[in-house]
């Protein structure tokens, strides 16, 4: 096979036993990889209604056709699972080197099974496979893990692990390679823990098959030209990196702050882009293959907060910062430091602080549960100090580490957590920006903004300008950002190779790595296929129609104050809409049409 | 009048400060307020206008936090307190 390596690895953990597969070429066709091969196997392989943390889930490591090539931003892999936060499907992607490690060393894809009796990490070079004692390694950070594991193997290998969090089953637990890139959403790292495993460490010589190098050479530069001529592509992201928004979303009043209470902060610009590049900023990162480079290698100097890692990202800035009322970067940035460290989420993370704060406010969360921690909008040390809690799993940090969900819930307020289908909400207000409002709860693995992001045309301009204020227009262009994200995340590239790129350049860069034809058309609809896939699965695991909501704060309190005062959601004017235009009944159910039209 | 203007990213290098009050005549538009602007900070005009005159693409120009392409672009009239706020192409996620 051409870029695929058209072999799996298949690793049953309470047997010890390593096995390869071949990878069906059509599979690999119809579904190419990552996001789609590793849901695809989930959905044959397991029961969607199991107990994610047991034994009978799965853990997928899954790269694309495209990673580890030398397409523009093929660095990207994906973990695949049932996420332990969402009782969804997870998959969770991340750059870095793993992607293309895995690749080098002759597979498309990791299917990890059952549960080792103790710890074990798994070490692979090229075709020898080991599994190995882990003891020593558990209660490792994950940059102490990473250090050890390579100096253990090869200076050279990619580590992708968990820290602490992920062994302690934090229910946002990241899966960590490469130090500071994270597969970081929907708890993906509680099921590497849930199954003793604390690493997975490649190391490939391989290559991946180019069927005419030439042709792919020449895609390969009429696409990167494309990204470099992109202004955000080329340089924007570079400059200042994703954290560049905190400011453009504050101005139109949709940062959401003080768990979503209000949508403007009136000192958002000190955790912003522009601060981090004259303040922490040390030099920018990039992941393999990337000519964008948003990554942040960043260092506090300061005693208070003394650190250095990568971040923070726009996310993290938002839900460690205003999101708890803060406008700090260095106590953000050492927060951020922290999750990084441990292994956890800063999404969730944050919010889930955010919740907390909101509920000892209300009076509804006592001092007395909180050893005495004063969990009030803009206090910094507490904020840092819940982060250190939750890595430690100490206390109140118990509580914070099932999510803002499940601990507004204990308290008998659901309503305070500001999560879809109990996953944080990301940093866009859906009041004032109503597509993301829709992507939010029609996401397959519950609040996501990297599922359709449809911030691109409604605030950035991109590819196109849409009003963010009205609904009309707004059900199609969450389709079509939720499709060709699932055919991205497949193909191994990364999400950001968009901002200059679309369906039809994904398109020419498949074709010319695997020797097969795609067609822009085609690629569309292999990202529908996927988002219909993970649908089914989660229909089967419980979920319906009925979990395409926003929170009610959303729905029924306008923006207090700022821009966008005055606004709320209007989600009920797209869904019946979005419903329709996906070929799903008026429930929200995939018609047998419409599965039919997919091969599903 | 008196309007508010705030810069971001590149643009804020070139004005050198995040915000400013600006004095304008009433009833002045966007065309207005960005005739004075160049004036004042020359690569102002190459790096958010086209030769064309027409805005570059993904210039983000917001005003009261609206994306004045959803209101009368150029021709938008600004009054006494106005927040206008100039983002070069951005992205994130």
């Amino acid at each position: 096979m051409y870029g695929w390596k058209g072999t799996i690895l298949r690793i049953n953990l309470e047997k010890g036993t390593v096995v390869t597969e071949e990878l069906p070429a059509d599979l690999a066709k119809k579904y190419l990889g990552g996001r789609g091969l590793g849901t695809y196997y989930m959905g044959v392989e397991v029961d969607p209604r199991i107990d994610p943390l047991s034994p009978e889930n799965k853990l997928i490591f899954a790269a694309g056709p495209l990673s580890g090539t030398n397409a523009p931003s093929a660095g990207h892999y994906d973990v695949v699972t049932k996420g332990p936060l969402t009782g969804t499907i997870a998959a969770s992607s991340s750059g870095g080197m793993f992607g293309p490690m895995l690749k080098y060393a002759g597979y498309d894809m990791i299917i990890f099974e059952g549960m080792a009796s103790r710890p074990v990490y798994v070490w692979i070079m090229d075709d020898k496979v080991e599994l190995r004692d882990a003891g020593a390694l558990w209660g490792k950070t994950v940059p102490e893990t990473t250090e050890a594991l390579r100096e253990e193997t090869d200076e050279e290998a990619s580590v992708a692990c968990i820290g602490p969090a992920g062994e302690r089953l934090v229910l946002f637990a990241n899966v960590m390679n490469e130090c500071g890139r994270a597969a970081g959403r929907s708890g993906v790292g509680a099921v590497m823990g849930s199954k003793n495993l604390k690493a997975v460490v490649v190391r490939g010589t391989g290559a991946v098959q180019i069927p005419d190098p030439k042709a792919f050479r020449d895609t390969v530069i009429k696409t990167s030209a494309k990204i470099r001529e992109n202004p955000v592509g080329g340089s924007g992201l570079r400059l200042y990196g994703t954290d560049v928004l905190v400011n453009i979303l504050n101005e139109v009043g949709a940062l959401p702050t003080r768990n979503f209470r209000e949508s403007y902060f009136p000192t958002a610009d000190k955790v912003g882009g522009e601060t981090l590049a004259k303040t922490l900023l040390t030099r920018p990162r990039g992941c393999y293959s990337c000519i964008i480079s948003c990554g942040r290698a960043s260092r506090v100097k300061n005693p208070a907060y003394e650190g250095m890692g990568e971040g923070p990202e726009y996310e993290t800035a938002w839900s460690l910062g205003p999101d708890c009322g803060i406008d700090d970067l260095e106590a953000v940035t050492k927060a951020n430091f922290i999750c990084n460290d441990y292994g956890m989420d800063t999404i969730t993370m944050g919010s889930t602080i955010a919740c907390a704060m909101d509920l000892y406010e209300s009076g509804i969360i006592k001092a007395a549960d909180t050893e005495g921690l004063q969990l009030t909008f803009g206090n910094v040390a507490a904020m840092v100090e819940a982060v250190r809690k939750t890595a430690l799993g100490e206390g109140f940090g118990k509580k914070l580490a099932l999510g803002s969900y499940r601990l507004a819930e204990s308290y008998g307020h659901p309503e305070y957590s500001m999560t879809v289908k109990k996953q944080e909400m990301p940093a866009y207000d859906p009041r004032a920006i109503q597509g993301i409002g829709l992507n939010y709860a029609t996401s397959s693995r519950g609040g996501c903004h990297v599922r359709g992001y449809t911030i691109s045309p409604e605030i950035l301009g991109q590819p196109l300008s849409m009003d963010r204020t009205v609904t009309e227009g707004k059900a199609n262009i969450t389709m079509i950002f939720q499709n060709l994200t699932s055919a991205i995340d497949a193909s191994g590239m990364c999400l950001f190779a968009t901002f200059g790129l679309g369906a039809e350049d994904l398109a020419l860069l498949l074709s010319a790595a695997t020797g097969e034809s795609y067609s822009a058309d085609a690629v569309m609809e292999i990202g529908d296929r996927i988002y219909n896939m993970e649908r089914l699965f989660n229909f089967k695991a419980g979920l319906s129609g009925a979990d395409d909501r926003l929170p009610e704060r959303l729905i029924k309190n306008p923006i207090p104050a700022g821009p966008s005062k005055g606004m709320v959601s209007r989600l009920a004017e797209m869904l019946p809409e979005y419903y329709k235009l996906r070929g799903w009944d008026d429930a929200g159910t995939p018609t047998p049409e419409k599965l039919k039209s997919l091969g599903l | 009048m008196r309007i508010i203007l705030r810069t971001f990213a590149d643009y804020r290098e070139i004005t050198g400060t995040k915000e400013m009050l600006i004095d304008l005549k009433e009833g002045q538009t966007m065309g207005g307020l960005f005739t004075v602007l160049t004036c004042k900070y020359p690569p102002l005009r190459r790096q958010m206008f086209q030769d064309s005159g027409d805005l570059r693409q993904f210039v983000i120009v917001l005003v009261n936090g609206r994306n004045i392409e959803f209101l009368h672009g150029m021709d938008t009239r600004l009054e006494e307190g106005d927040v206008v706020a100039l983002f070069p192409p951005v992205a994130g996620g």
